[in-house]
């Protein structure tokens, strides 16, 4: 404790837990709801704990086939521990990305202060982290991406610190293997951010002799998994890829350039319910200022770091051109947080600037009554009216159905359910905690299970008592239950 | 004339070429009208959302005609000088010249040249220049090119 207050660590302490206390604060209730991905990732977990299978019945896959799709293993292995801890919900979902987040704004202070060697650079950028629209969304629930950035800042930080240890360089391959295999976008970004890393810092890395060799066979295994599924690891990122389109190069471009976009960035944000608060961008407006000085200065200086930060800013938008639609501030994360270490850069300049002591701290005052207006708008809009307008996004009302289902079980012989809002299935297995041994011999059939049938259009056919999980209605009969949102909008009936 | 130069010189000239015939788009309305009826509805659904529970001091500092009519013009602000908008405009190369011209005057500190080529982007807004702002991204991407061949 004493190394800390004479550090005057203990300013990077009050920032981290205000980081804690802004990702782990309603965890569990806002976003209102668990959204499908989240879902199907958590009961994977689930089943990996219970039964070292998938929901498939496969055993510990290194691919996990969810949803028509396939997603990287660490996706679904990161929840469990914290599902193993908490048991099946939304707060142990979103418990590894709330506390990547976290641990990210730790490692924010230790990047930076490597990059520039000044204490207070790195305290602005780690608090600038903390409270930032774009990072606290993202570890709010379970992206895989955030669970990437994560990996991929303590790779980096451990490579810059194995400079002097050599031995942190076979640390720093593990974290850069581990976010490889975290998300799609990931398969671009880790190779495409290590091309860059080795183009400014080859000096220090091939002074590691042999023990570079290891930690490159380090990377190799870790990219067995991508290797041995290689068609499977493709139809996700096939499905959004923008070589489909008729202008691929033009879209590309746009998609590039979108990213950049000031009304992205500082005004709207990402026009997906999931990952933006409406009415906010991506960054506070109050950083604009700080992000023009800090990237003229970076420009201006010449050196080996601004060099190398201004090539993570040019790289950063690729994996998300590549894919539609853009702007996409879930595969555009890999810009945390180079904006928050720009901006603390663009500060420290402008404290640096030589004018009158009495201009200066009109400057500052008027920046810091913005700043103020800015985050107190962002709190009130993400608590008091983000989980209202955007309950649709998160699938909210799912939790609700299930929990009626459960009441009322034992009353029916079938239960079917409209497969109007996508994949019903998998909330029942999460929300009932079903048991994986009991699943997995029927999981090819997603259009029922146990007494539940799924249906789009055509009611299935049933026998006996059923009751009816449908989309209101105008004139419905014999509806016997509204099921709502948390804003108080119906999203299911239930009929007899 | 060195073969080097000439070279330098087509080269130029072909980029000023795309600069100048990249085909520009219609530009969208988006001006101080549009701004100022967007406000009622706005704080209409922000009152909604925020209830009558919540004191209307916080109400009327955090959704105000003030700050919802900033936040329209910054939108129409940051639509004509996105880089996109530059894209579509200019071109690729429209892009990096335009960014390049800015980076210099800022460098050579000629603040009043500045001003202006910042404050024009809010031409449309008053609907004047509405449907020429896209040349003005070719007019300073050519601006750009000509300093950096004069520095080159």
């Amino acid at each position: 404790m004493k190394t800390v207050i004479a550090n005057k660590s203990y300013l990077l302490v009050a920032i981290v837990l205000l980081a804690f206390f802004l990702r782990f604060w309603q965890l569990g209730q806002n976003p209102p709801g668990l959204y499908v991905d989240e879902v199907s990732l958590g009961y994977n977990a689930y089943s990996i704990l219970k039964t070292a299978h998938d929901e498939y019945g496969n055993f510990m896959p290194l691919v996990f086939r969810s949803l028509n799709t396939y997603n990287p293993a660490l996706s679904v292995y990161t929840l469990v521990p914290s599902i193993a801890a908490f048991q099946l919900n939304e707060f142990a979902v979103r418990f590894p990305s709330a506390l990547a987040g976290t641990l990210t704004v730790l490692l924010t202070y230790f990047l930076t202060y490597h990059l520039f060697k000044k204490r207070n650079i790195a305290q602005v950028a780690s608090l600038l982290l903390a409270i930032s629209p774009w990072h606290l969304q993202f570890s709010r629930f379970y992206h895989e991406v955030n669970i990437m950035v994560f990996f991929s800042i303590l790779g980096l930080v451990l490579l810059f610190y194995s400079f002097k240890k050599h031995y942190l360089v076979y640390l720093s391959a593990i974290s850069f293997g581990i976010a490889a295999n975290t998300f799609h976008g990931a398969k671009l970004w880790i190779p495409l951010f290590l091309f860059v890393i080795l183009i400014f810092y080859n000096r220090e890395i091939f002074k590691f002799g042999k023990k570079l060799i290891i930690a490159l066979l380090i990377l190799a295994v870790f990219s067995l998994p991508t290797i041995l599924n290689f068609q499977n690891s493709l139809v996700r990122p096939n499905s959004v890829s923008i070589f489909k389109e008729k202008k691929p190069q033009e879209t590309f471009i746009s998609g590039y350039l979108s990213h950049f976009s000031p009304n992205f960035l500082f005004m709207q944000g990402d026009f997906m319910g999931r990952h933006a608060v409406p009415g906010m961008g991506e960054l506070y407006i109050f950083e604009l200022p700080l992000i023009l000085i800090g990237l003229f200065n970076l420009v201006r200086q010449k050196n080996r770091t601004a060099k190398f930060l201004l090539a993570w800013f040019l790289i950063a938008p690729i994996p998300a051109a590549l894919a539609a639609p853009t702007p996409h501030a879930g595969r555009a994360l890999v810009f945390l947080p180079l904006w928050q270490i720009i901006a603390a850069f663009g500060a420290y300049s402008l404290w640096q600037i030589k004018i009158a002591k009495y201009t200066k701290s009109i400057a500052l005052v008027l920046l810091a009554l913005v700043a103020i207006y800015n985050i107190a708008t962002y709190f009130h809009l993400y608590y008091k009216h983000y989980s209202k307008e955007k309950a649709p996004d998160w699938s909210d009302g799912h939790k609700q159905m299930v929990q009626y289902i459960g009441q009322v079980y034992n009353g029916y012989d079938s239960i079917a359910i409209t497969k109007y809002y996508g994949y019903p299935y998998i909330y029942l297995l999460f929300y009932l905690k079903y048991d994986p041994v009991k699943y997995q011999p029927q999981s090819e059939n997603k259009d029922a299970f146990d007494k539940f049938h799924f249906y789009s259009g055509v009611l299935p056919r049933t026998f006996g008592k059923t009751l009816v999980i449908t989309t209101p209605q105008p004139n419905a009969q014999n509806v016997i239950k509204q099921i709502k949102m948390n804003n108080g909008d119906t999203v299911f009936v239930a009929q007899n | 004339m060195s073969p080097k130069t000439r070279m330098k010189i087509i080269i130029l000239l072909l980029i000023a070429i795309t600069i100048v015939f990249k085909q520009a788009p219609k530009s969208q309305a988006c001006d101080v009208y549009a701004a100022k009826r967007a406000i009622p509805p706005r704080i209409f659904y922000e009152q909604t959302i925020d209830g009558n529970n919540q004191p209307v001091l916080i109400t009327r500092f955090l959704h105000n005609k003030i700050g919802i009519f900033a936040s329209e013009v910054a939108k129409c602000y940051f639509n004509v000088i996105a880089p996109n908008a530059m894209y579509a405009g200019a071109g690729i190369f429209g892009v990096i010249f335009e960014i390049y011209l800015a980076y210099k005057l800022v460098l050579w500190k000629k603040w009043y040249i500045l001003i202006i080529l910042l404050l024009l982007p809010f031409a449309p807004f008053f609907n004047i220049f509405e449907n020429q702002i896209y040349y003005m991204h070719k007019l300073f991407a050519l601006f750009g090119l000509a300093v950096f061949a004069i520095k080159k």
